[in-house]
């Protein structure tokens, strides 16, 4: 046993700068667009309505190949749809639902190209945890409203989420795709822009009721970002 | 070359799990609003009343009903129940009673379009409330002055005739207004006790309505006196407002009648909507602060409000607006407990006079319920009514000799 030990002592440095060679991490950043699948029609003048985000995440970067590489991009990412309803003679309402999710994409990189323009596509898969949430819109006014054509005023409405655990599921699963150009800004130093795709293949919901409607995360994102080789690249 | 294979392997294995995964999603089914469209059959009738329910209810953070399982238990009863056939009828009412036996929402109601069910009405609370009837118990309709029969269960009683007659100034106001968006008339009551003691009571909310219409008409000559007598008359040594009876109407009256008591805003109380048709789905709750009128001043002098079983909808309100000003009472027994009336997700306004509509199910029946949930300015949620600071019960033997202990109280708190 001492023996091992001792030999995976000896190894670690060899190992470490091993993985050194291929290893990059950067840092990115960018927007979101984000919207519900789901299906609504039973909510009389109800829409969901697409809104936007960010995305802030630390790729960690493997090469395996010159143009292949393994990848895993934690971060945080900001989900967010509307609810609207036009219900005749009121005024719209609108509450935008803003989630906060910790997210950890794991996905293969193909890259393509030589010289220092690069194209790159992704595929992969993630799993988020639902962190927090707000609700800040327009509301009806239960108050303040006439009987005559049934004309309410507006209220606003702004509030943290409230997780109920039996309603709501908190780590979300998904798959990726996306793509974008990569540019050696020196032989360390990569700068790069990106647009991805998320689409979550779990429900938003645990199972508490029927006639539930399951609910689904499309993410778009655009983002910008650098990284940091730790050892010098050679391009085949 | 070899790369170049082994890279298309790859691509091809990763399309081919990424499209297992998609494909294990679930499919969303396809849902329809239940107010859309005619019920042609109890089959099709359930399905939309349960699926209402299951989407626009407010209290299924609270109701402990098994709604899942009452689909399981009704569903079968109400597939074997003929549409046209009037006993059938009859017997989906007592189902729908049951359904509803555990509900929490003070405004939910059914009301029926078919002949043979014309006077029958589903009013979970009004079951649920023993305190409605305890008084007419052993009562016949008519014994009591100011006693009304509304349907074939329940009846109706107002302190105005006795109030008029027996404790309030000569002069008072004691009429009835027309109100064109309540639909029916609201009785008001309105003058002093003894020179000095400033009374306000009307049985429905209609004061928004009625401010706002250019003609004189009784309610706005009762208010107009209150609020100028409330600013200007130094003799005055106490308010009572009667909400006693007062069965609902505009929630704006709570406002309008609040901001003519405060000098600074006042925190009503808050509410909260659903946000989604997901049984769970809710805004968080939003805060509503009432700003005083331009010229008020904050009272100072005792406000007590008289309330009672009737008390109700925007009743309460007005009742919990009034009670947040600092020193004012309430009096009576606990009021019926109803939440904010008006539809947000509403359907088609029924043929039956009612004013608020969840959703017309079917052409059939009309299902109300409350849009809204109400908390009270000290946080907690009065789904069973609010309860007195001081509790005088109902006294049939006092009405029938022609006093009011409940005003006598609020008298004795103010001298």
């Amino acid at each position: 046993m001492k023996k091992i030990f001792l030999a995976a002592f000896v190894a670690c440095p060899w190992f470490y700068t091993a993985l050194q060679a291929q290893l990059s991490i950067g840092i990115s950043a960018g927007y979101t667009s984000n919207e519900l699948h789901t299906n609504i029609s039973n909510y009389s003048y109800g829409v969901y309505h697409r809104e936007g985000g960010f995305i802030v995440a630390a790729p960690v970067h493997y090469t395996i190949w010159d143009w292949l590489a393994v990848k895993a991009e934690p971060g945080f990412i900001e989900k967010s749809f509307s609810l609207r309803q036009a219900m005749p003679g009121n005024p719209t309402t609108r509450l935008t639902n803003r989630y906060h999710y910790l997210q950890l994409p794991l996905m293969a990189q193909f890259s393509f190209g030589t010289g220092k323009w690069r194209g790159f596509a992704t595929l992969g898969g993630y799993g988020s945890y639902w962190l927090c949430g707000r609700i800040k819109g327009i509301e009806l006014d239960g108050f303040n409203y006439t009987f005559q054509n049934f004309t309410s005023l507006a209220q606003e409405v702004d509030g943290k989420y409230e997780f109920d655990t039996s309603r709501d599921r908190r780590l979300q699963f998904g798959w990726l795709a996306g793509g974008g150009l990569q540019y050696a800004v020196s032989k360390k130093l990569d700068v790069f822009a990106e647009g991805r795709y998320y689409q979550d293949l779990t429900d938003q919901q645990e199972d508490y009721m029927r006639g539930q409607v399951p609910r689904y995360n499309i993410t778009t994102a655009a983002t910008i970002g650098c990284l940091y080789h730790f050892s010098t690249r050679k391009r085949n | 070359m070899i790369i170049y294979k082994s890279f298309i392997k790859v691509i091809a294995s990763v399309i081919l799990l990424a499209t297992c995964l998609i494909a294990c999603r679930k499919e969303l089914p396809q849902v329809n609003d239940p107010g859309s469209g005619y019920a042609v059959s109890y089959s099709d009738l359930f399905e939309r009343f349960w699926n209402a329910m299951n989407s626009r209810y407010q209290f299924w953070d609270k109701d402990t009903t098994d709604w899942d399982a009452m689909y399981t238990r009704y569903k079968p009863l109400f597939d074997k129940l003929d549409i046209y056939n009037e006993d059938d009828q009859r017997k989906s009412v007592q189902y729908f009673k049951e359904m509803l036996a555990g509900n929490l929402d003070g405004h939910l109601q059914i009301g029926f379009y078919a002949p043979a069910l014309y006077d029958s009405f589903v009013y979970p609370r009004l079951a649920q409330n023993e305190l409605t009837i305890q008084h007419l118990q052993n009562v016949n309709p008519g014994l009591l002055p100011g006693e009304q029969q509304r349907t074939p269960d329940y009846y109706f009683f107002t302190y105005y005739g006795i109030d008029a007659a027996n404790y309030l100034d000569a002069g008072n106001v004691y009429d009835v207004y027309n109100s064109s968006g309540l639909g029916y008339p609201v009785t008001v009551l309105g003058g002093t006790i003894n020179n000095n003691i400033l009374y306000l009571g009307f049985d429905g909310q209609a004061l928004s309505e009625a401010m706002q219409d250019p003609g004189a008409n009784p309610l706005k000559s009762a208010y107009t006196a209150f609020s100028q007598a409330l600013k200007n008359n130094p003799a005055i040594k106490g308010i009572i407002v009667d909400m006693r009876g007062s069965t609902g109407g505009y929630g704006t009256d709570a406002i309008l009648m609040a901001s003519g008591m405060i000098d600074k805003p006042l925190l009503m109380g808050s509410a909260r909507y659903k946000n989604g048709p997901g049984r769970l789905d809710y805004t968080p709750w939003a805060s509503t602060y009432i700003n005083p009128a331009p010229g008020s001043k904050a009272i100072n002098v005792p406000l007590i409000i008289l309330t009672d079983v009737m008390t109700f909808s925007a009743a309460e309100h007005i009742t919990s607006a009034l009670h947040a000003i600092p020193g004012a009472i309430t009096v009576g027994t606990a009021t019926r407990g109803g939440n904010i009336g008006f539809s947000v997700n509403h359907g088609i306004q029924g043929t039956r006079g009612y004013t608020f509509k969840v959703a017309n199910i079917g052409d059939f029946m009309d299902l109300d319920m409350s849009a809204g949930r109400f908390r009270s300015p000290d946080g907690t949620e009065p789904i069973w009514g609010l309860k007195p600071d001081n509790e005088v019960p109902f006294d049939t033997l006092a009405i029938q000799a022609g006093r009011d202990p409940q005003l006598e109280k609020a008298l004795s708190l103010i001298r």
